[in-house]
């Protein structure tokens, strides 16, 4: 159903209440975006934000059996263009698209591409890529694996860029999504040591020197972390306040 | 692709022009004030995620749109019959929903075409489930803002399993004239970090349902943050060492780049600057430089995005790349920033002068909760519309910071000459201490594991689904 013919069984649909999401059963999984190192964070581009790449390119945002999804027009090949923002040091893992392709050509591929490139725009190198090939409907979805790279998000140098390449113009082939995976990592240790008494031989080594070039610390004088003074309240307000940058209304 | 009423759009580009043409030096930027500031971090205030008109997506490219991002505001219009836009809000995972609100204007007269605004929920393959909230903006408001309380709905954010939608769909004859009679000027949607339930079987022998750090210590341990002491326990009565304290953050952040006070970055490139009127065409060059260029438009074509900077991050540098190969007696290329509709940063090209960038230093803005708006403009009216005018994207690098302390202390053994006045009031303000009772901070007391494992959770929302 396109949008802009069938607008009031639309927003009829979109009226609706919203519905309650089920209870969970079991142990509950803590996913937070940002935070912890023990698992994958989901970073979600969604189709709205994918663009055309010029304005040659026709584009149209469809529900297919109630899904949103995004199609184009007037354009082969790489055609709609995305910016996901990963946090800078995060370590890329996987690559995951939704597609709806009703096309009924089984070699009219859907792909998404995740590239890199500098940021002046030259050297993109392409990192990986999901396809639906295939008339499968709605609710398929690709991944890929992106962990062998062991590629680490790092915006003073790259940027990543999301391309949907499609290969027909008839607005059968649509995306419905993408999600990046990443986990956050703490940076690895630098060759020689900050503090006297932190030497680089320290089994917390590596984290009281991220600490240190984060600006979070600058240890207990004279040249020393003091790693096994007791850490006190008030320190602990600076660490906080600090690592945060917290701003309070 | 049709192009409407280019007479207005030309009036609207050609102040668009002036703007950006008059104002090449840098003016001083309009500092927040911290009264200002959002928090991102604690659970004791509702923090503010903005929605411009530039995160709007048109639904097809058969849409006609204007975009006014010029000082003294932004808007979002269009004159095609039920013409619809999407935006996807970005909040954190486990954030509560507070409120919807609607900054707008309709001056159609009474009768006339209203405009609806909707919060939508829908699951992670894209299926709409319903409505979160949504506001009707009538003929003859006026310029006003509707909010919405969406306490009651109880929401959580979970971009694990749905996603948030904000979507504006007009009437049948929205701007009859397509000018700028009805028009969204930004939406914004608040939240509130918040900790949700703990598991119901403890990892940790020594820390049973009923302690009081029960649902923090979980949350640390969810998290990666820590193993524990050894032998199944945490130790939570234990002291934190500097050293532990180190690992305890460390993990806890990813410190990688962007916690801290040092600088970090965000990438806006070529195809994150949107026309701000589709009777503005383009197109990208494509390797081996990714670059986008103008290819006709009524007056000087005009490219802008919208850049969300943490609340209270200090902007140190906005920097430019493009190319510029046409005659050197072409109108320059301009760039500019505009912070709460003044501009804080101009820059521009020298014509002829081929590939490179321009960039401000110690711009010194303080960010809010409202985005920055990044613009280009090839210069007109004389210059020539083609990939010789190209530009690649902008570049901000930030810092964080802390708040500046209040004038007075909210704890009675903190005062306001403690060297840690400011940080220790920070934390209060956040909701992640309440103090150690009796009007005390008790800063010299050690630190248990208990105790670090609340703050560290609530500092960060962590947070059960």
């Amino acid at each position: 159903m396109k949008r802009g013919i069938g607008i009031g069984a639309f927003l009829g649909a979109a009226l609706a209440l919203a519905t309650s999401v089920a209870a969970e059963d079991g142990r509950p999984q803590l996913r937070a975006k940002t935070y912890g190192i023990s698992q994958d964070s989901l970073y979600h581009v969604p189709v709205t934000e994918f663009a055309p790449r010029d304005t040659s390119t026709t584009y149209a945002d469809y529900v297919f059996a109630n899904t949103l999804a995004r199609t184009t027009g007037g354009c082969l090949g790489q055609c709609l263009e995305a910016v996901p923002r990963l946090p800078n040091g995060a370590l890329l893992t996987k690559i995951e698209a939704y597609f709806c392709n009703t096309d009924s050509n089984p070699t009219d591929v859907l792909g998404v591409h995740l590239y890199k490139s500098w940021y002046d725009g030259t050297n993109m190198t392409e990192m990986g890529a999901v396809y639906s090939a295939s008339s499968n409907g709605c609710g398929e979805d690709k991944v890929e694996d992106l962990t062998p790279l062991n590629y680490q998000v790092n915006y003073w140098d790259n940027q990543l860029i999301l391309i949907v390449e499609t290969h027909t113009t008839n607005g059968t082939q649509a995306l419905a999504g993408v999600n990046l995976y990443y986990r956050l990592e703490v940076s690895p240790a630098p060759p020689t040591a900050t503090f006297n008494d932190v030497p680089t031989t320290s089994p917390q080594f590596q984290f009281i020197e991220a600490l240190a070039a984060s600006g979070i610390t600058v240890g207990c004088g004279g040249g020393n972390y003091c790693p096994n003074s007791p850490l006190t309240r008030g320190q602990m307000a600076v660490y906080l306040a600090k690592a945060l940058g917290l701003q309070w209304p | 692709m049709p192009t409407g009423s280019s007479a207005v759009r030309s009036i609207v580009m050609a102040i668009l022009l002036s703007s950006g043409a008059s104002a090449i030096l840098a003016e001083p930027g309009g500092e927040a004030s911290s009264a200002n500031l959002a928090p991102r971090f604690g659970t004791a205030n509702a923090a503010s995620y903005e929605i411009t008109p530039l995160d709007f997506s048109p639904i097809d490219s058969t849409i006609h749109y204007l975009e006014w991002v010029v000082q003294g505001g932004s808007s979002l219009s269009t004159s095609t019959p039920y013409g619809a836009f999407y935006a996807a809000p970005e909040i954190q995972s486990g954030a509560l929903l507070v409120g919807l609100n609607v900054y707008y204007c309709n001056n159609n007269p009474p009768g006339g075409d209203d405009f609806l605004v909707f919060l939508e929920d829908l699951d992670s393959s894209g299926n709409f489930l319903g409505v979160i909230g949504s506001v009707t903006a009538h003929a003859n408001d006026g310029c006003t803002s509707q909010s919405v309380d969406l306490t009651g709905q109880n929401y959580t954010v979970n971009n694990i399993s749905n996603r948030l939608l904000v979507w504006t769909i007009f009437g049948p004859n929205p701007n009859p004239q397509d000018d700028l009679t009805a028009y969204v000027d930004h939406v914004t949607l608040t939240y509130r970090l918040q900790l949700s339930r703990a598991p119901l079987t403890p990892t940790f022998g020594d820390v049973p349902l009923t302690d009081p750090g029960y649902q923090y210590i979980e949350a640390l341990s969810a998290s990666g943050v820590t193993a524990g002491c050894g032998g199944g326990n945490f130790c939570p009565d234990q002291s934190v060492t500097r050293r532990q304290m180190a690992v305890f953050l460390s993990r806890a952040l990813g410190l990688a780049y962007g916690f801290g006070t040092i600088e970090t970055n965000v990438q806006v490139p070529e195809w994150k600057f949107r026309a701000v009127a589709d009777s503005v065409l383009y197109e990208d060059t494509g390797p081996p430089q990714l670059s986008r260029y103008a290819i006709s438009a009524p007056v000087a074509p005009w490219f802008a995005s919208a850049v969300g900077l943490p609340p209270g991050a200090v902007l140190d540098e906005v920097e430019f790349d493009f190319c510029d190969d046409r005659p050197s007696n072409s109108a320059p290329i301009y760039f500019s920033v505009l912070g709460n509709g003044a501009y804080i940063v101009n820059l521009q090209s020298v014509p002829g002068a081929g590939c490179g960038s321009v960039s401000a230093s110690n711009v010194g803005y303080t960010a809010d909760d409202n985005k920055l708006i990044a613009t280009i403009q090839v210069g007109g009216p004389y210059a020539d519309y083609d990939s010789r005018g190209r530009f690649q994207g902008a570049r901000f690098t930030y810092h964080l910071q802390v708040s500046p302390p209040p004038a007075t202390a909210t704890f009675g053994d903190v005062p306001t000459s403690d060297v840690a006045f400011a940080y220790v009031e920070a934390l209060a303000a956040s909701g992640i201490t309440g103090g150690c009772g009796g009007g005390n901070f008790c800063p010299n007391s050690p630190v248990t594991r208990r105790q670090m494992a609340i703050f560290l959770a609530k500092a960060l929302g962590l947070s059960f689904y």
